[in-house]
Protein backbone atom coordinates (compact mmCIF):
# COMPACT_ATOMS: atom_id res chain seq x y z
CA UNK A 1 0.00 0.00 0.00
CA UNK A 2 1.42 3.36 -1.01
CA UNK A 3 1.04 6.04 1.64
CA UNK A 4 0.18 9.48 0.36
CA UNK A 5 -0.62 12.93 1.66
CA UNK A 6 -2.89 14.68 -0.81
CA UNK A 7 -2.38 18.44 -0.91
CA UNK A 8 -5.56 20.56 -1.09
CA UNK A 9 -4.72 21.65 -4.66
CA UNK A 10 -4.96 18.03 -5.81
CA UNK A 11 -8.11 17.43 -3.80
CA UNK A 12 -9.85 20.43 -5.36
CA UNK A 13 -8.83 19.38 -8.88
CA UNK A 14 -10.22 15.90 -8.26
CA UNK A 15 -13.44 17.22 -6.77
CA UNK A 16 -14.34 19.65 -9.54
CA UNK A 17 -13.60 17.43 -12.51
CA UNK A 18 -13.63 13.71 -13.29
CA UNK A 19 -10.94 14.24 -15.91
CA UNK A 20 -7.22 14.59 -15.32
CA UNK A 21 -4.52 12.99 -13.21
CA UNK A 22 -5.86 14.13 -9.83
CA UNK A 23 -9.19 12.42 -10.46
CA UNK A 24 -7.21 9.33 -11.48
CA UNK A 25 -5.34 9.45 -8.17
CA UNK A 26 -8.67 9.31 -6.36
CA UNK A 27 -9.60 6.29 -8.47
CA UNK A 28 -6.48 4.61 -7.07
CA UNK A 29 -7.51 5.62 -3.55
CA UNK A 30 -10.96 4.13 -4.19
CA UNK A 31 -9.33 0.96 -5.49
CA UNK A 32 -7.27 0.72 -2.31
CA UNK A 33 -3.92 1.13 -4.06
CA UNK A 34 -3.13 4.42 -2.37
CA UNK A 35 -3.90 5.21 1.24
CA UNK A 36 -4.36 8.87 2.16
CA UNK A 37 -3.12 10.19 5.49
CA UNK A 38 -4.11 13.40 7.23
CA UNK A 39 -3.67 15.40 10.37
CA UNK A 40 -6.31 17.65 11.87
CA UNK A 41 -4.55 20.60 10.21
CA UNK A 42 -4.75 18.97 6.79
CA UNK A 43 -8.42 18.09 7.26
CA UNK A 44 -9.18 21.65 8.37
CA UNK A 45 -7.58 22.90 5.17
CA UNK A 46 -9.61 20.44 3.08
CA UNK A 47 -12.77 22.02 4.44
CA UNK A 48 -11.55 25.61 4.38
CA UNK A 49 -10.42 25.58 0.77
CA UNK A 50 -14.02 25.05 -0.33
CA UNK A 51 -14.98 28.38 1.25
CA UNK A 52 -13.12 30.17 -1.55
CA UNK A 53 -15.36 32.45 -3.68
CA UNK A 54 -16.17 30.06 -6.52
CA UNK A 55 -15.88 26.85 -4.56
CA UNK A 56 -18.33 27.87 -1.86
CA UNK A 57 -21.14 27.44 -4.38
CA UNK A 58 -20.76 23.70 -3.89
CA UNK A 59 -23.26 22.22 -1.44
CA UNK A 60 -21.76 22.54 2.07
CA UNK A 61 -23.37 19.27 3.13
CA UNK A 62 -21.62 17.44 0.32
CA UNK A 63 -18.28 18.95 1.32
CA UNK A 64 -18.92 17.90 4.92
CA UNK A 65 -19.81 14.43 3.61
CA UNK A 66 -16.58 14.28 1.63
CA UNK A 67 -14.60 15.03 4.77
CA UNK A 68 -16.44 12.37 6.77
CA UNK A 69 -15.79 9.80 4.07
CA UNK A 70 -12.14 10.74 3.71
CA UNK A 71 -11.58 10.47 7.45
CA UNK A 72 -12.65 6.82 7.37
CA UNK A 73 -11.12 5.99 3.99
CA UNK A 74 -7.73 7.26 5.10
CA UNK A 75 -5.75 7.35 8.31
CA UNK A 76 -5.50 10.25 10.69
CA UNK A 77 -2.11 10.81 12.30
CA UNK A 78 -0.76 13.20 14.89
CA UNK A 79 2.21 15.35 13.91
CA UNK A 80 5.30 14.69 16.01
CA UNK A 81 6.22 18.35 16.13
CA UNK A 82 6.64 21.46 14.08
CA UNK A 83 8.84 21.31 10.97
CA UNK A 84 10.41 24.21 9.11
CA UNK A 85 11.21 22.92 5.67
CA UNK A 86 9.19 25.20 3.42
CA UNK A 87 9.56 28.96 3.51
CA UNK A 88 5.77 29.06 3.25
CA UNK A 89 5.07 28.35 6.90
CA UNK A 90 1.64 26.83 6.28
CA UNK A 91 3.03 24.30 3.80
CA UNK A 92 4.98 22.80 6.67
CA UNK A 93 1.72 21.33 8.00
CA UNK A 94 1.74 19.02 4.97
CA UNK A 95 5.34 18.01 5.67
CA UNK A 96 4.42 17.33 9.31
CA UNK A 97 1.59 15.08 8.19
CA UNK A 98 3.90 13.24 5.79
CA UNK A 99 6.48 12.75 8.52
CA UNK A 100 3.94 11.35 10.99
CA UNK A 101 2.49 9.06 8.32
CA UNK A 102 5.87 7.99 6.96
CA UNK A 103 4.27 8.84 3.64
CA UNK A 104 5.83 7.75 0.38
CA UNK A 105 4.55 10.82 -1.46
CA UNK A 106 3.09 14.26 -1.04
CA UNK A 107 0.83 14.71 -4.06
CA UNK A 108 0.50 18.34 -5.05
CA UNK A 109 -0.13 20.56 -8.03
CA UNK A 110 2.13 23.15 -6.51
CA UNK A 111 5.55 21.52 -6.27
CA UNK A 112 7.23 24.93 -5.94
CA UNK A 113 5.81 25.21 -2.43
CA UNK A 114 7.45 21.94 -1.44
CA UNK A 115 11.11 22.53 -2.25
CA UNK A 116 12.53 19.21 -1.12
CA UNK A 117 11.78 15.64 -0.25
CA UNK A 118 11.67 14.79 3.44
CA UNK A 119 13.15 11.55 4.81
CA UNK A 120 10.93 8.91 3.18
CA UNK A 121 8.62 11.31 1.39
CA UNK A 122 8.96 12.45 -2.20
CA UNK A 123 7.15 15.44 -3.66
CA UNK A 124 5.22 14.56 -6.77
CA UNK A 125 2.39 15.73 -8.99
CA UNK A 126 -0.52 13.41 -9.71
CA UNK A 127 0.64 13.11 -13.31
CA UNK A 128 4.17 12.10 -12.24
CA UNK A 129 2.82 9.55 -9.78
CA UNK A 130 0.60 7.94 -12.40
CA UNK A 131 3.52 7.73 -14.78
CA UNK A 132 5.70 6.19 -12.10
CA UNK A 133 3.09 3.57 -11.24
CA UNK A 134 2.65 2.82 -14.93
CA UNK A 135 6.40 2.22 -15.31
CA UNK A 136 6.44 0.01 -12.21
CA UNK A 137 3.55 -2.06 -13.58
CA UNK A 138 5.21 -2.50 -16.99
CA UNK B 1 -40.00 35.88 -9.96
CA UNK B 2 -36.45 37.17 -10.13
CA UNK B 3 -34.76 38.58 -7.07
CA UNK B 4 -32.20 41.33 -7.68
CA UNK B 5 -28.69 39.94 -7.37
CA UNK B 6 -27.71 42.22 -4.47
CA UNK B 7 -30.70 41.04 -2.43
CA UNK B 8 -29.90 37.42 -3.23
CA UNK B 9 -26.30 37.90 -2.14
CA UNK B 10 -27.32 39.72 1.04
CA UNK B 11 -29.49 36.74 1.96
CA UNK B 12 -26.77 34.26 0.94
CA UNK B 13 -28.99 32.54 -1.62
CA UNK B 14 -27.90 30.65 -4.69
CA UNK B 15 -29.32 31.61 -8.06
CA UNK B 16 -32.29 29.35 -8.84
CA UNK B 17 -33.27 28.73 -5.20
CA UNK B 18 -36.97 27.84 -4.94
CA UNK B 19 -38.96 30.48 -3.08
CA UNK B 20 -42.27 30.20 -1.27
CA UNK B 21 -44.41 33.34 -1.37
CA UNK B 22 -47.12 34.04 1.20
CA UNK B 23 -49.47 37.00 1.20
CA UNK B 24 -49.44 38.84 4.50
CA UNK B 25 -52.05 41.25 5.76
CA UNK B 26 -52.15 44.32 3.62
CA UNK B 27 -50.23 44.59 0.36
CA UNK B 28 -47.22 42.68 1.67
CA UNK B 29 -45.56 39.40 0.69
CA UNK B 30 -43.35 37.07 2.70
CA UNK B 31 -40.73 35.35 0.52
CA UNK B 32 -39.08 32.30 2.10
CA UNK B 33 -36.33 30.24 0.45
CA UNK B 34 -37.08 26.53 0.18
CA UNK B 35 -34.12 24.22 0.60
CA UNK B 36 -34.60 20.74 -0.72
CA UNK B 37 -33.31 18.00 1.52
CA UNK B 38 -31.43 15.25 -0.23
CA UNK B 39 -31.93 12.23 2.01
CA UNK B 40 -29.00 10.46 0.40
CA UNK B 41 -26.48 13.03 1.60
CA UNK B 42 -23.91 11.61 3.95
CA UNK B 43 -24.49 12.85 7.47
CA UNK B 44 -22.62 10.27 9.52
CA UNK B 45 -19.27 8.55 9.26
CA UNK B 46 -19.21 5.36 7.20
CA UNK B 47 -18.86 2.24 9.38
CA UNK B 48 -15.65 0.99 7.87
CA UNK B 49 -13.02 1.67 5.24
CA UNK B 50 -14.72 -0.47 2.59
CA UNK B 51 -17.95 1.45 2.97
CA UNK B 52 -16.04 4.74 3.01
CA UNK B 53 -14.31 3.95 -0.29
CA UNK B 54 -17.68 3.21 -1.91
CA UNK B 55 -19.13 6.42 -0.51
CA UNK B 56 -16.09 8.34 -1.70
CA UNK B 57 -16.93 7.48 -5.29
CA UNK B 58 -20.53 8.53 -4.82
CA UNK B 59 -19.79 11.85 -3.12
CA UNK B 60 -17.15 12.69 -5.74
CA UNK B 61 -19.63 11.95 -8.54
CA UNK B 62 -22.21 14.23 -6.95
CA UNK B 63 -19.75 17.05 -6.37
CA UNK B 64 -18.41 16.82 -9.92
CA UNK B 65 -21.93 16.93 -11.32
CA UNK B 66 -22.67 19.99 -9.20
CA UNK B 67 -19.38 21.61 -10.20
CA UNK B 68 -20.23 21.10 -13.85
CA UNK B 69 -23.72 22.55 -13.46
CA UNK B 70 -22.32 25.64 -11.73
CA UNK B 71 -19.35 26.08 -14.08
CA UNK B 72 -16.84 25.44 -11.31
CA UNK B 73 -15.25 22.60 -13.25
CA UNK B 74 -13.53 25.20 -15.43
CA UNK B 75 -11.40 26.59 -12.61
CA UNK B 76 -7.80 27.02 -13.69
CA UNK B 77 -4.82 25.59 -11.83
CA UNK B 78 -3.80 29.14 -10.90
CA UNK B 79 -7.21 29.82 -9.37
CA UNK B 80 -7.10 26.55 -7.44
CA UNK B 81 -3.70 27.55 -6.07
CA UNK B 82 -5.15 30.91 -5.04
CA UNK B 83 -7.97 29.11 -3.21
CA UNK B 84 -5.44 26.95 -1.34
CA UNK B 85 -3.27 29.96 -0.50
CA UNK B 86 -6.28 31.82 0.87
CA UNK B 87 -7.37 28.84 2.98
CA UNK B 88 -3.86 28.62 4.45
CA UNK B 89 -3.72 32.34 5.18
CA UNK B 90 -7.11 32.25 6.89
CA UNK B 91 -6.23 29.22 8.98
CA UNK B 92 -2.91 30.76 9.99
CA UNK B 93 -4.67 33.98 11.01
CA UNK B 94 -7.15 32.02 13.10
CA UNK B 95 -4.51 29.92 14.80
CA UNK B 96 -2.49 33.02 15.71
CA UNK B 97 -5.60 34.52 17.31
CA UNK B 98 -6.24 31.35 19.35
CA UNK B 99 -5.07 31.80 22.97
CA UNK B 100 -2.17 29.60 24.05
CA UNK B 101 -3.09 26.74 26.38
Amino acid sequence: MIRVVVDSSSLVSAVISPAGPNAAVFELIKAGQLRPYFTNDVLAEYTRVFEYDRLRHLDRRRIAGLRLVLEVAGIKVKPRGRLKISSHETDNRIYECAQAAKADYIITENTKHFPKAHTYTKIITARQLLKLLEVERA
Amino acid sequence: MVLPRHLREMAGLEEGTMMKVDVLEGPRFLVTPQFTVDRDLITSKPKNRKEALLELGRVLDELRQEAKEKGIDKMSKAEINRAVAKARRDLKKESSKRPLK
